[in-house]
């Protein structure tokens, strides 16, 4: 009964033709996070650093020991699932949602560590970040809070030319 | 019976299927970074979260405040800011609870005075699927061809800060086993199999069900030892920890091992899978990388590992590597162990005054070295291990070879597996090969031959991070095998298929 409605051309088109869609949904959401405002690396003030490398946030942000400027950094995370949490892991960690689930799970697992702390409002990073020395996150750039800096990555503010963050 | 597994098979892959999508379509609600932490909180937890309570994305008051994660427990102590602002409750409690975490606050300070202890259990399991298919008649005669079923890992972890900078690690495996398992005894159950069934009998009489009978498994401690972090780069462990060596003993959990069987090098123990000492760890940036190293000391291998050392000989090993973010992540590694594996025993030297004194039985020296390379590129993955094993026996204390010929052979043993798998954009599917080379430098450990490939072919699904499907065809050829014997009769070839979790 298949065989008579369907072919396999019939098929191979089917395929392309949703393979096209999904690619034109992904362009999309990939487009719309572009547009977004750009992220900017946050710290309190009273640590003192006023720029970081891509590979030191790699380094905090996978929970690897990384001491700048002789404090320890402590990173905060936005929670899962957030817009900035998806494009911060994307930009620094090459890695998608999904990924980063697997790769603290598999993380778990050897004994190899723990995700960062993940923090639920921005008031209350700026709070953590105003008062913990070497505590390090990130937030929209429209959206700083009182009490913390705005550092360079790799010398690039945000929305600069080649700026590492979306 | 070809149309039966044919039908069989089919219905596993309609099952798996049909799993699949189910777990799919749930995987928002049970995405591991919203699993239920030992605190009760379950809001928006990071897996993994080093207090096992991280906050939640509508949470306040915090879910990490100690308070919560430890039941009972003083409530943590209000912190004055670093910049000398009174905090409200709910910042105070997360700078208690993190300056807790990275001892933050100097000795004495902030951080111990907030610090609670924390105690989160979590693992892993699996359930095998196995059958040996396309057997030589031979081969039907010495091995089970019947489709079996099994769990194969029950491991949990009971993973704990129990002061700052101080951190417990417990890995227990649960195992159905030894009861079924096969025995020592399996040539004298082929030879009177009336007399001995060549299988592990560990029932007993349940006094408590009407003296029923009750099969008793067994327990296997992987891991059980404590750690320090002198420094951001130093940390002290002290107990029973997994050899570091390698890519696949460290990775070691069914969930995150790519297929359903180990590696011969793995399997066979080149390295001791797990050792009983102290080990020094930690990494250091270099550039934009990040260099580590593993040294251990240990009690080595030996009939009493974990409790004595026998000789006074202690193992040294090591492991170095280099990841690096050059091409997706490269981690390039070297390890090395060696020490002497001794049984000594005592026997009474003097019957007159009945005084005992020690021999050694066997000792030898062996030495390991191996390689690893593991590249991760987008969906690629693959990562490849090689390893050496010298053992040198003590001429005084060799002994007899198997059943009872000779005496024990020095010998090198040597393989090396390759694997090279594709994490598909679809349904997280990763097709993979397993290529995998041993040398026993023993012609006995075959029965006839000592080298051996197998070559697998597989698939990967990640249905969510936490839960993984396998499912393998693996094909082993002999080479060089002595005519007539059993591994030249043909190749042994397996059919596994693995359900692993995560909890």
């Amino acid at each position: 009964m298949l065989r008579q409605h369907f072919t396999a051309k019939d098929l191979l088109t089917l395929l392309v033709a949703g393979l096209a869609v999904a690619g034109a949904l992904t362009g999309r959401a990939h487009r719309a996070d572009a547009a977004d405002v750009p992220l900017a690396v946050i710290v309190g003030e009273a640590t003192p650093l006023t720029d970081v490398s891509k590979s030191t946030l790699r380094r905090a942000f996978l929970s690897e020991p990384t001491v700048e400027a002789g404090v320890k950094l402590l990173p905060l995370n936005h929670n899962p699932g957030t817009s900035e949490r998806s494009r911060f892991d994307s930009a620094i960690l090459g890695l998608q949602p999904d990924d980063m689930s697997r790769f603290w799970i598999d993380q778990r697992i050897r004994g190899q560590g723990s995700p960062p702390r993940a923090i639920p409002s921005v008031p209350l990073l700026g709070k953590l970040l105003a008062h913990l020395p070497g505590a390090i996150s990130y937030v929209k750039a429209t959206e700083i809070p009182a009490g913390v800096k705005v550092l360079t990555v790799d010398g690039r503010k945000p929305g600069q030319p080649g700026y590492a963050l979306p | 019976m070809k149309g039966a597994l044919t039908s069989f098979r089919v219905a596993v892959l309609a099952a798996s299927l049909s799993l699949a999508g189910a777990t799919t379509a749930s995987a928002q609600l049970t995405s591991p970074e919203t699993l239920p932490t030992p605190s009760g909180n379950d809001e928006g937890a990071d897996a993994g979260d080093p207090r096992g309570n991280a906050a939640g994305a509508a949470a306040p008051p915090p879910a990490s405040a100690p308070s919560d994660a430890t039941p009972g427990s003083p409530p943590a102590t209000p912190v004055t800011s670093t910049s000398g602002a009174e905090l409200d409750e709910e910042s105070a409690k997360y700078v208690a609870d993190l300056m807790a975490q990275t001892g933050g606050g100097g000795p004495g300070g902030a951080a111990k005075q907030a610090f609670s202890p924390s105690l989160k259990f979590y693992g892993f399991a699996d359930f095998m699927v196995q059958k040996y298919i396309l057997l030589s008649d031979p081969w039907k005669g010495a091995l089970n061809d019947n489709l079996s079923f099994g769990v194969s890992h029950i491991n949990l972890y009971a993973d704990a800060d129990i002061a700052p900078g101080w951190k417990s690690m417990i890995e227990v495996r649960f195992l159905f086993q030894p009861d079924g398992a096969t025995s020592g005894n399996i040539g004298h159950s082929t030879l009177d199999p009336l007399a001995t069934s060549g299988r592990t009998d560990s029932a007993t009489h349940d006094f408590y069900d009407s003296s029923r009978v009750v099969d008793l498994g067994g327990i296997a401690i992987a891991r059980a030892y404590v750690e320090y972090a002198l420094s951001p780069y130093l940390k002290v462990r002290a107990g029973h920890f997994l050899t570091p060596w390698g890519i696949w003993n460290v990775d070691h959990g069914s969930p995150v091992i790519i297929g359903p069987s180990k590696p011969y090098i793995v399997g066979e123990q080149f390295f001791p899978e797990s050792q009983t000492g102290f080990e020094l760890l930690g990494t250091a940036p270099v550039g934009d990388a990040t260099l580590g190293y593993h040294l251990t000391v240990s009690n080595g291998r030996g009939p009493a590992q974990v409790l004595e050392d026998l000789d006074g000989n202690k193992a040294l090993g090591g492991r170095l590597f280099l990841r690096g973010y050059w091409l997706g992540q490269i981690d390039i590694g070297a390890s090395a162990y060696g020490g002497t594996v001794t049984d000594r025993r005592q026997q009474v030297t003097d019957l007159a005054s009945q005084r005992v004194g020690w021999f050694d039985y066997s000792k030898y020296r062996e030495i390991s070295w191996a390689a690893d390379l593991r590249w991760l590129w987008k969906g690629l993955h693959f990562q490849s291990e090689a390893a050496l094993h010298d053992r040198a026996w003590d001429d005084n204390a060799r002994p007899p070879g198997q059943y009872n010929m000779g005496y024990q052979a020095d010998v090198r043993r040597l393989g090396m597996y390759s694997l090279v798998g594709y994490r598909l954009p679809w349904l997280n599917l990763m097709p993979y090969t397993l290529f995998s080379y041993y040398d026993a430098g023993l012609n006995v450990t075959f029965l006839g031959a000592h080298r051996i490939m197998a070559f697998a072919g597989g698939l990967n699904m990640r249905v969510t991070p936490t839960v993984v499907l396998k499912t393998e065809v693996q094909v082993g050829k002999f080479l060089g095998a002595v005519a007539g014997s059993l591994p030249a009769s043909g190749s042994v070839n397996i059919w596994s298929t693995q359900i692993a979790w995560a909890f």
